[in-house]
């Protein structure tokens, strides 16, 4: 081989290696901006807002519906107790209806709310009472500046065995949930939970002991049911701020 | 086909489709200091594809790009966000499996030829990128793998810290015990069977190498 040619190729060997050494990093890092998976999601969701599947859960009621459906606001008051829980929900959508065009004349009342989004399992003795905490604060602070028409409070558990509507309705009292602001639900089947948990991108692991370990944070939905922003569990602050912006700027 | 060979084709055919991986990535500590390792060591044994012409080719003077890429691989694995992908997905897994074999067969094919002062340059980046990693993880207060538990990253980190700085003053001590290292620092063309050989291939097989390349 010449001497001309074996330069060449050594130029080929290195730029070759250079070009396959930088893609593979950035790959990894997600174009050298990231190293966990965790600040990795949190970027891609505030470049890229992810639709929120619907799929079906169960409230601290025991009424199955859409996860994100805002059952608080849509049950009117008055409605009798007693009625099975099919007609109940026609009844509901026909006297949403009613509300709806009867308050015409004061726009922007009925609006959907923004929702602050968290996962747990009621067990859970470690991240999620801290988040029972966190959603404590979150909750007088809507309820001290007034803004429960515009953002609300939900929480997921993602144990299906354990967390039947009893389960839920005692967290919720552990913690003083109003109803009124944060509801709190469990997915009706698996496929649901795991549906939710990739979109929202929480990884659920054994902890070895019975009960598990996540990676908790609190996620905005904006209006029109789309993921738009992940903060950190310690920052209720931020992820208000990022809710009623996103209720601001929803049509 | 050598017993080498057929060692190391075995030992990356049970790591990749076997159940044994999922027991050895179900831990943190299993996953970087089991499944990547041996992953490498597999692609060394396997070493470059029988009938390749990559050594006449030219493609890797002095052993460099070898070296580059496969120092790309093993950082890209020590990333915790590739850890998790590989975890989940198994498109992933295969990737990582892939990518580790041919960083394998990289070294096997660059490591005699780098010379003392490549080697040198080789260990000594990734060991301290891999003892600051084992530093990092021993001390970060969360846990920087979503798949993985907090106990299980300071076992990692722990045992990251050790093996990097084990190789690393193993590899140093070597290397400064020999006379001929320091003043032979060319590598390609003149001989290197005198450089330390910590995980080097035999002396056979580089003769063969040598005379390959001449």
């Amino acid at each position: 081989m010449t001497t001309g040619a074996r330069t060449w190729s050594g130029a080929i060997g290195v730029g070759t290696a250079l070009v396959c050494s930088v893609l593979l990093l950035s790959w990894a890092t997600d174009g050298f901006a990231v190293l966990t998976t965790d600040a990795a999601r949190t970027r891609r969701v505030q470049r890229a807002p992810v639709t929120v599947p619907t799929v079906s859960v169960r409230g601290s009621d025991g009424a199955v519906h859409d996860v994100l459906r805002d059952l608080p606001r849509d049950l009117p008051r008055d409605l009798p107790r007693d009625v099975p829980p099919d007609v109940r929900r026609d009844a509901l959508t026909d006297s949403v209806r009613a509300e709806r065009s009867s308050m015409s004349s004061t726009p922007g009342l009925l609006r959907p709310r923004a929702v602050i989004v968290d996962f747990v399992y009621t067990r859970c003795i470690t991240v999620c009472g801290a988040l029972g905490g966190v959603y404590q604060v979150l909750q007088r602070e809507i309820e001290q500046r007034g803004l429960q028409d515009k953002v609300r409070l939900l929480t997921v558990s993602f144990d299906l065995e354990h967390d039947d509507p009893r389960s839920l309705a005692m967290y919720a009292r552990v913690h003083r949930a109003n109803a009124g602001i944060w509801s709190l639900v469990t997915p009706v089947t698996a496929d649901a939970r795991d549906q939710l948990l990739r979109t929202f991108g929480v990884q659920v692991v054994p902890d070895g002991v019975g009960g598990w370990v996540h990676n908790a944070a609190l996620h905005v939905v904006d209006p029109g049911g789309k993921l738009v922003r992940i903060v950190d569990i310690t920052d209720g602050e931020t992820a208000l701020a990022v809710a009623l912006t996103a209720w601001n700027a929803a049509p | 086909m050598t017993g080498q060979r057929l060692t190391g084709i075995a030992i990356a055919l049970t790591l990749v489709l076997t159940p044994v991986r999922d027991v050895i990535v179900a831990s943190m500590t299993g996953h970087m200091l089991v499944q990547i390792p041996l992953l490498l060591l597999a692609g060394f044994l396997i070493g470059a594809p029988p009938r390749t012409d990559m050594r006449r080719s030219g493609l890797n003077p002095g052993g460099a790009p070898g070296l580059l890429l496969t120092a790309a691989v093993l950082t890209t694995w020590m990333v915790p966000r590739a850890l998790d992908l590989a975890v989940t997905s198994n498109s992933i897994a295969f990737l990582e499996s892939g990518t580790l074999l041919v960083g394998g067969g990289l070294l096997h094919h660059s490591w005699q030829r780098a010379g003392a002062l490549g080697q040198a340059f080789f260990i000594g980046n990734l060991t301290w990128m891999a003892a600051v990693a084992g530093l990092l993880l021993r001390d970060a207060p969360v846990r920087v793998c979503t798949t993985y538990l907090i106990r299980d990253q300071l076992y990692a980190g722990t045992g990251l810290l050790l093996i990097a700085t084990a190789i690393g003053v193993r590899w140093f001590t070597t290397w400064l015990a020999l006379p001929t290292a320091r003043t032979n620092t060319r590598g390609d063309r003149s001989s290197s069977v005198d450089a330390p050989r910590c995980i080097g291939p035999t002396a056979t097989h580089t003769s063969r190498v040598e005379r390959a390349t001449r």
